[in-house]
């Protein structure tokens, strides 16, 4: 419950502070000052904006099919809000311990699928349409990269929990009772003999224990960009060919409502990728002999201070993942569709399959 | 867990009635995700967390997907046709629904099932089910596989066929 | 390496990841840049053209590039030395001057490089809205009385602010002028019929019937009886120069915001008139202003 409600508020607060953000991040790439005139540095922009989308008039177009239309953003921002019921917080905190966690979540998700084309087809706009179907089809295909490159940390890591490959991915591996016997290699490499379990820090996350997982991490990046319809991917919404794709006819509070649940999903997948080839909650610095640098920047699972150093060090991660994203979005032009296909089915799809492979095989090293 | 266990039932079998009355094709399609979703619960509560998602996985993001893409290109809201159904069969097929109803109601006296939720386990059904595919049904989940790797194969064909 | 050199399926991805990071690589060199921005320095700074890098909004109504002394924006007819020959108001290509001249009975003043002034203008009005800041009126005035200045900024709520009124008259005055002016006709014909009585019956029903247009004329040539009626006037002058920039049909805001600006305007065209003079016609005059002269030769 508590990291229920955390999440919500959380949420909310990051959309806001996300959004201005962007607008800052973009400003600076294209040498822009960004939103100056609001609050200190432009920083209550949105929560401005956001007062005015409340305000707005709930508009439902004549021609719509209105109940559909009314429910589709629900439907999108519950999906992407349900995802973040399995994240690990903290060591401790969690929505819920599911035993499947990723496959849990890479499923919900797809429930957002439903949504798009409701709100596309409910709109009874052409561009509402084409968008729609354009997500639809991107996000299915999509979502193959992303299941193989999940898949080879699950390999590696031989559970789906995410909880579990949170600790994995630490100094307190043995504290819980499953992992009380294993032992964290360099590289993974059993053969090596070089125990790290004691040392944590970076040393201990999955894209070390696996150093191909970088590469891996960077197909999770791009196909979870595509299916977060975020640019370059972001044909479904292409402002400058279809409006805007399934939300043009959307305004106010479920405009706002779609907002958002773009924002969250940008921050779910952040937060995946962190888990998943980050280490989580685990802190960045090793324990370096009689320098304890990862005892002292992360608390034991279960105390105060282990809450907040873990709730700090994911959410520092996740932050970076959405910069990046940001970062790529205002940098890279909208790709075509044939090219969004040729890099998901020939580039991303067979490079998985293969990194699958040798993570398989790098288990039993 | 009961008032859970009835929530899902309940959102189950209402949306499947949606499903069935309902003249607006796309309306009962999705409907049909409350009633899957509906199930998925059902199947959480019985302890079979791995199907639930499977269900979700397959019959929402899958063919459920697949189904409204249909409805959209073909169906477009506001043309206000209905699809028209007369009525045949009325008698074979109430004596046919009638018969399946018996028969399962039956089959659940007799199976002398466990109520749901009751306990639910610790232990996730993942690993086992993990390992009884590699192991004592690897036969047929090989054969599952081939069977699939054939209808894509015979599907690209299919669409990459060009035009005589 | 050159674009599309290795076409091959690995050559087309390793380009891609390659321009791919240059890509991220400016667009992260731009963010870096960020933290430096240019300043308002104007174009005759030698720094002008050295800030590369940083971003290049300025925040407008905090700050602003300085607009050089000959910045070419908002007209300004300084009308004390306006002679109402209404040479503007006809070359403008857009009709944006409006102008209504009233004849004087005499000569009312002298323009501050000679000239005599002998009409009031009743309305001196310009059309801002309109202008399209070709700066054909300013050439040709032949009195320099009517300049652009540097005031670049000064839009309105209200489009009919745009309209700029430089006349000097009130509506009453205006019509004081012509009464005056129309006295002075009549009176002049009165007596010019009393002088010449013996006329051919013809002029005389012409001149009975239409006793302005004919007056409209000889406006110019009077002089020779000007002092006559000189005393009739001398009264209305003074309380011209007491109510020097008179603006009619004005909102209280704009005769202020105009009131604002026309003491700095005309600060500045006194400066140019008086010290700037010589070195203004350098810049601008040689060029179009001989090419009108041939004209008015030919």
């Amino acid at each position: 419950m508590i990291a229920f409600l955390f999440f919500l508020v959380f949420l909310l607060v990051y959309m806001v502070f996300a959004v201005y953000a962007e607008r800052k991040l973009s400003a600076f790439i294209q040498d822009r000052l960004g939103p100056t005139e609001i609050g200190p540095y432009g920083m209550f922009q949105t929560l401005a904006d956001l007062v005015k989308l409340l305000q707005k008039e709930d508009i439902v177009p004549v021609k719509a099919d209105k109940w559909v239309f009314l429910a589709a953003p629900a439907v999108i921002f519950t999906a992407i809000f349900a995802g973040f019921a399995v994240m690990p917080l903290t060591p401790t905190l969690q929505g819920s311990g599911a035993v499947v966690g990723v496959f849990y979540l890479l499923t919900i998700v797809s429930i957002d699928i439903v949504g798009l084309l409701a709100a596309g087809w409910s709109s009874n706009n052409k561009y509402s349409l084409l968008g729609a179907m354009r997500s639809v089809a991107q996000i299915v295909s999509y979502e193959i990269p992303v299941g193989l490159s999940v898949l080879c940390v699950v390999v590696l890591c031989q559970t789906l929990d995410l909880q579990e490959i949170c600790y994995q991915q630490g100094i307190y591996i043995r504290t819980l009772p499953v992992y009380s016997e294993s032992t964290n290699y360099l590289f993974g490499i059993k053969r090596l003999g070089i125990d790290m379990t004691e040392v944590g820090g970076f040393l201990t996350w999955n894209v070390i224990r696996m150093p191909l997982f970088f590469i891996v991490y960077i197909i999770f990046f791009i196909a979870t960009l595509a299916e977060a319809n975020r640019a370059p991917f972001d044909i479904p919404e292409a402002e400058s060919e279809l409006v805007g794709g399934f939300h043009t006819e959307y305004s106010g509070f479920r405009w706002a409502l779609l907002f958002l649940a773009e924002y969250g999903m940008m921050l779910l997948v952040s937060f995946l990728g962190a888990v998943l080839f980050f280490g989580g909650w685990n802190t960045l610095f090793p324990n370096i002999g009689p320098v304890r640098l990862a005892d002292w920047t992360s608390g034991m699972p279960g105390t105060i201070y282990g809450n907040i150093t873990g709730a700090f060090w994911i959410i520092l991660k996740a932050f970076i993942g959405v910069f990046i994203q940001m970062w790529v979005r205002w940098t890279y032009p909208r790709l075509r569709v044939d090219q969004l296909m040729h890099l998901c089915w020939k580039v991303l799809t067979p490079l998985s399959l293969l990194l699958l492979f040798i993570s398989a095989l790098w288990k039993l090293l | 867990m009961n008032i859970a266990f009835y929530c899902f039932a309940a959102l189950t079998v209402l949306s499947a009635l949606v499903v069935l009355w309902t003249r607006q094709l796309l309306y009962s399609a999705f409907a049909l995700l409350f009633t899957l979703l509906g199930m998925s619960g059902l199947y959480v509560l019985a302890g079979a967390d791995y199907v639930a998602i499977v269900q979700i996985m397959i019959y929402v993001g899958g063919v459920l997907v697949l189904l409204i893409f249909g409805i959209m290109l073909t169906n477009r809201p506001g043309t206000g046709h209905a699809p028209i159904s007369g009525r045949i069969n009325q008698f074979t097929g109430i004596l046919a629904a009638g018969g399946l109803f018996v028969l399962f109601f039956i089959v659940f006296l007799k199976a002398n099932l466990p109520f749901p939720a009751l306990k639910s386990s610790p232990h996730s059904s993942v690993t086992p089910i993990g390992i009884g595919l590699m192991t004592d049904y690897l036969l047929p989940f090989e054969i599952a596989g081939i069977l699939l790797m054939v209808a894509l194969m015979g599907a690209a064909y299919i669409a990459g066929r060009k035009r005589l | 390496m050159q674009k599309g050199a290795n076409n091959s399926y690995f050559g087309n991805i390793w380009e891609g990841i390659t321009s791919s990071w240059q890509g991220l690589k400016l667009s992260f060199k731009h963010i870096w840049e960020a933290r430096q921005r240019r300043t308002p320095i104007g174009i005759t700074d030698p720094d002008y053209f050295k800030q590369e890098t940083g971003i290049v909004t300025l925040t407008y109504p905090y700050e602003s590039l300085p607009v050089p002394d000959n910045g070419r924006y908002r007209l300004h007819n300084e009308m004390e030395d306006c002679i109402v020959c209404d040479k503007c108001a006809e070359i403008c290509p857009v009709s944006c001057i409006d102008i209504e001249a009233v004849k004087s009975t005499e000569e009312i003043r002298k323009t501050s490089d000679g000239h005599s002034v002998r009409l009031y203008a009743a309305r001196f009005d310009i059309d801002m809205a309109k202008c399209c800041f070709c700066g054909l009126c300013t050439t040709v005035c032949p009195t320099e009385c009517l300049t652009m200045t540097k005031t670049y900024d000064f839009s309105e709520f209200d489009i009919r602010d745009m309209i700029y009124h430089f006349s000097d008259l009130s509506p009453e005055q205006a019509v004081e002028k012509r009464q005056n002016y129309e006295t002075l006709q009549t009176a002049k014909q009165q007596a010019k019929a009393s002088t010449t009585n013996v006329q051919p019956t013809e002029e005389k029903t012409a001149e009975q019937t239409s006793t302005t247009p004919a007056t409209a004329k000889p406006v110019m040539k009077k002089p020779a009886i000007k002092p006559v009626t000189k005393p009739v006037i001398t009264d209305p002058t003074p309380s011209i120069s007491e109510e020097t920039p008179y603006v009619t049909e004005v909102t209280p805001e704009i005769s202020q915001t105009i009131q604002e600006a026309a003491p700095q305007d005309t600060k500045a065209e006194e400066t140019d008139q008086s010290e700037q003079a010589p070195a203004k016609p350098v810049m601008k005059k040689p060029v179009i202003k001989p090419m009108i002269k041939k004209k008015t030769d030919e």
